[in-house]
């Protein structure tokens, strides 16, 4: 799955260039992660402004990228679709993730 | 005396829409895809279509997972008919039977613990309760019967 990630202020930003984070493409998403957050950068914003659907294997994933970045290391969320925002609502992973409107505002830190 | 006409009240007629789909995880991803467009099609609002996306989903890669990998299942049918008022989604593959406990009322996983602890799967049955109005599972025959009902926004 193709990741872009780009560094503003200090800030890696991952963008997910796919519709998609699902059961037929969880493990690319996080084998491409792995490779993506192989970096020296503590704050990771995971920009999911293309995705339009997430489902519970994609769900697992995105948790299972987070728990391989390793400990002192954070991964946030920006830019979800209303479906995506709504699995993260009711399976309680808005609690576990920091959850922006916008990648800007994830960079700024502003809540979302 | 002749006979009293009955009036019935004029109703708009059902759509439905049939679909086999292939039990791979790629092929159910597109035929979620395909049917998310023809429901979309017959006027369907964005946040029902969204329910049932998210809900079919989870009841097809838990068909392909244990039933393809444990009863060799190839294939499962599904058909949803339209109304004014919801979308009711038949689901029929010939796997394993559904557990009772996945039937009733699932619980999440607890995600209370540290960061190595968190759940990675088991979101499943819970999502499907969270989407639908109704669901009903019966087995006939050795064929496992699912219907989804998703009343409309």
């Amino acid at each position: 799955m193709e990741l872009n990630t780009v560094f503003e202020n200090g800030t890696q930003i991952v963008s997910v260039a796919a519709s998609r984070i699902d059961a037929a493409s969880a493990i690319q998403f996080k084998d491409a992660m792995r490779a993506a957050t192989a970096t020296d950068a503590t704050r990771i914003v995971l920009d999911l402004s293309r995705v339009k659907f997430v489902d519970s294997s994609g769900l697992g994933a995105i948790v299972a990228s987070m728990k391989q970045m390793g400990d002192g290391r954070q991964l946030d969320l920006a830019s979800l679709s209303q479906d995506v925002a709504k699995v993260f609502r009711l399976t309680r992973m808005d609690s576990i993730f920091s959850i922006y409107m916008t990648v800007n505002q994830a960079v700024l830190g502003k809540a979302g | 005396m002749p006979p009293r006409r009955v009036v019935r009240p004029r109703e708009k007629p059902v759509r439905i829409i049939a679909l086999t789909v292939k039990a791979q995880k790629s092929a159910v991803s597109e035929s979620l895809q395909n049917l998310r467009t023809g429901l979309a099609d017959g006027g369907i609002e964005e946040e029902t279509l969204g329910r049932v996306e998210i809900a079919l989903a989870e009841v097809l890669n838990n068909i392909t997972e244990h039933g393809h990998a444990e009863a060799g299942i190839d294939t499962v049918s599904l058909s949803a008919r339209i109304s004014d008022q919801d979308i009711r989604v038949d689901i029929r593959d010939s796997g394993a039977v559904v557990p009772e406990a996945c039937l009733d009322s699932a619980h999440l996983p607890d995600s209370s613990g540290p960061l190595h602890s968190l759940p990675e799967g088991g979101f499943g049955w819970f999502l499907i309760h969270s989407m639908v109005d109704d669901l009903r599972y019966s087995k006939k025959d050795g064929e496992n019967q699912l219907e989804l009902v998703f009343h409309r926004s």
